[in-house]
């Protein structure tokens, strides 16, 4: 990667005319013709330059961005989707951010950074056991502060609050509609996003939309990381960052084989929230890797704890994670395809396999329920991962739940299926991860043993208590229900400023990463993506 | 309860429901609605309920028009009595068809 020449050449006036296609104003034109073609110190030669360029225009690179240019740095970032904000826009909302915030003493709540510090490293919390404590201390140092930064930017806050937990409570949901990516009043992270891009806009960043970050480029002889480079259709870009790099692609779990090294059972049918709007690649990890980069943190990704796996809220639909509920409303409808079945009582349906065979309590949702989902899928051929699950039900339960069995509630190609009988049913499900055909006899067994464990009122197989609805009642169905992945809570290593350390703990000059690119620091929500994008920015700004 | 068999290539399958729980009863009702994969017409078919040991026990005569809410779910009700011993008494639905060329 290193010295490596443009693959293919582009002209300024061919980059101003891809510039206003992605987006950017006429002042932010006039900003990089100036800086176009710098010639570095190494003799390497750059389409566009800047103090501090960022790859990933989500919450970790937009509060980086802020950060800069309230420091007088010039910014240039680069995001591959046609839209900002990355996970974050979809996102709940949540945010733990206290240490004593305004908001907390506005409701006489006690809060230090000291009681964060203790929180976040108490070994009974699973999610926080395996953090690295370094980077509590600046997560616990930085959290009031951050907090205030944030209401300064523009993110409003619900009048919540607790305590030494260190939650603050949900941000607002965006009020611009048009802005939106899902309108379901639950996505408040679009207030948190759409206020920060907004913010950072205004202070002057670029913002190359549908340029995708596809390596570093590194000084072959200090190593230090002089930049980036991007691909906006078919023109790869050299983009100089004077005084550092930093990596805010938002994590990894879209991308199965970096998953798997965490974890072999997460095959390709794991779905990931946030997708189809936006995937978490390990660009930035991989890039970073190339150079030597280590990943930190490890546990926190297999730690059975946390929101690195979800049950299934909606079923039926691919994406069916919890809180984000796709509406036909949002402007990517049509990647979505459906909203799912939600508000689910596992009392009316079953589990199965892509068998046939029921393999736990549907009741459950814990890590236990997991485990049995991703256990052996029955074919040989696919020894890892568990396969599809699918929730069995019948017309009674259809009407107990008051579903739609119709689009857009449910999508039929692929993801939701009906018959007239349990056989019939059995042999219509097709889907791109079912590696076998499913047994019609088999699940008709299935189906009548566990409509005998209704009549005894006992489910002898796994449990299930008292197990209230058989499924008889003509027409059937068949909803993916999938468990569906989420939260990157590894990445790579880093110092106390966010630097990227190599296997020998000595740091990649010029490289930061933060947010869910970020090892050591495992946490749900948004509020450490802002701050160690603040933090890691604050180093490169003030680094030569 | 539920079987398959092969008709003319199209395969069947059996769907019964309102089956009850265990009860005191003498005499229950039951529904019994058989789908052809082809989609063919099996309204006035018959079918046949056995014990665990083959034996008939009754028949019945399928609907002319496939269950509302269904594709081509053709469907009837039965009444079967109950044995006196108080056990499980395995029942199977059999497809018999006969005379609509399905």
């Amino acid at each position: 990667m290193t010295n490596k020449k443009p693959k293919s050449g582009i002209s300024r006036r061919e980059f101003v005319k891809k510039g206003v296609a992605a987006g950017i104003g006429t002042s932010a034109l006039t900003a990089m013709a100036q800086s176009t073609q710098e010639e570095s110190s190494s003799q390497q030669s750059w389409d566009l330059t800047a103090d501090v360029v960022i790859a990933g225009a989500g919450v970790s690179g937009l509060s980086a961005a802020i950060e800069a240019l309230d420091n007088g740095a010039s910014v240039i970032i680069v995001e591959e989707n046609y839209d900002c904000g990355g996970h974050g826009l979809v996102s709940g909302g949540r945010v733990n951010l206290g240490g004593g915030t305004t908001r907390q003493r506005a409701h006489g709540i006690e809060d230090s950074a000291d009681a964060v510090f203790e929180y976040w490293i108490r070994p009974q919390n699973l999610e926080a056991r395996y953090t690295d404590r370094d980077l509590t201390r600046v997560y616990a140092d930085r959290s009031a502060e951050t907090f205030e930064w944030m209401v300064a930017n523009g993110v409003q806050f619900q009048d919540e609050v607790n305590g030494p937990d260190s939650r603050n409570g949900r941000t607002v949901q965006w009020p611009v509609y048009e802005e939106l990516v899902t309108s379901y009043p639950t996505r408040l992270g679009s207030g948190l996003v759409r206020a920060l891009e907004k913010s950072a806009r205004a202070k002057g960043v670029q913002i190359l939309l549908l340029h995708k970050m596809t390596g570093l480029v590194q000084d072959p002889d200090s190593k230090r990381v002089l930049g980036l480079e991007a691909l906006n259709e078919n023109n790869e870009l050299r983009i100089r960052g004077t005084k550092g790099v930093i990596l805010a692609t938002g994590g990894h779990t879209s991308d199965v084989n970096f998953r798997r090294m965490f974890d072999p059972r997460l095959t390709e049918e794991y779905q990931v929230a946030g997708e189809p709007y936006s995937k978490q690649t390990a660009d930035g990890e991989t890039a970073a890797m190339e150079l030597g980069a280590a990943l930190w943190g490890t546990a926190s990704q297999t730690v059975e704890a946390g929101n690195w796996i979800s049950k299934t809220a909606h079923i039926g639909c691919q994406w069916g994670y919890s809180s984000l509920w796709w509406q036909p409303d949002s402007p990517i409808f049509d990647k979505v395809r459906a909203s799912g079945l939600s508000n689910v009582n596992w009392q009316n349906v079953i589990l199965v396999k892509q068998t046939g065979r029921r393999f736990h309590d549907e009741m459950d949702g814990g890590h236990d329920f997991f485990a049995a989902c991703m256990s052996y899928s029955g074919d040989p051929n696919k020894k890892n991962g568990g396969g599809p699950i699918w929730a069995i039900f019948d017309s009674d339960a259809l009407a107990r739940q008051a579903w739609n069995p119709n689009p857009p509630s449910v999508d039929p190609d692929g993801y939701f299926f009906s018959a007239d009988t349990i056989a019939e049913l059995a042999g219509k499900i097709d889907n791109p991860y079912q590696t076998l055909a499913m047994s019609g006899e088999v699940l008709e067994q299935t189906v009548a043993r566990y409509n005998s464990f209704v009549d005894a009122g006992v489910d002898e197989d796994f449990g299930k208590r008292n197990p209230r609805y058989k499924i008889q009642m003509p027409p059937f169905y068949a909803a993916w229900s999938t468990p569906i992945l989420h939260d990157s809570l590894c990445g790579l290593r880093v110092d106390t400023r966010c630097r990227v350390l190599d296997m020998q703990g000595e740091a990649i000059t010029g490289l930061y990463t933060c947010g869910e690119s970020m090892g050591g620091f495992a946490q749900h929500g948004l509020g450490r993506c802002a701050l160690f994008g603040r933090v890691a920015e604050k180093d490169a700004a003030t680094s030569a | 309860m539920n079987d398959e068999t092969d008709t003319e290539r199209h395969r069947v399958s059996v769907a019964v429901w309102d089956v009850p729980s265990p009860t005191r009863a003498s005499q229950f009702e039951i529904h019994v609605g058989v789908k052809c994969a082809g989609g063919c017409n099996l309204g006035g078919q018959q079918i046949e309920i056995r014990d665990a040991a083959g034996t008939a026990l009754c028949h019945a005569v399928l609907g002319s028009t496939p269950r509302p809410g269904t594709e081509a779910l053709y469907e009837t009700k039965l009444r079967l009595l109950a044995p006196d011993e108080l056990d499980v008494f395995p029942r199977t639905v059999h497809f018999i068809g006969g005379g609509y060329g399905v």
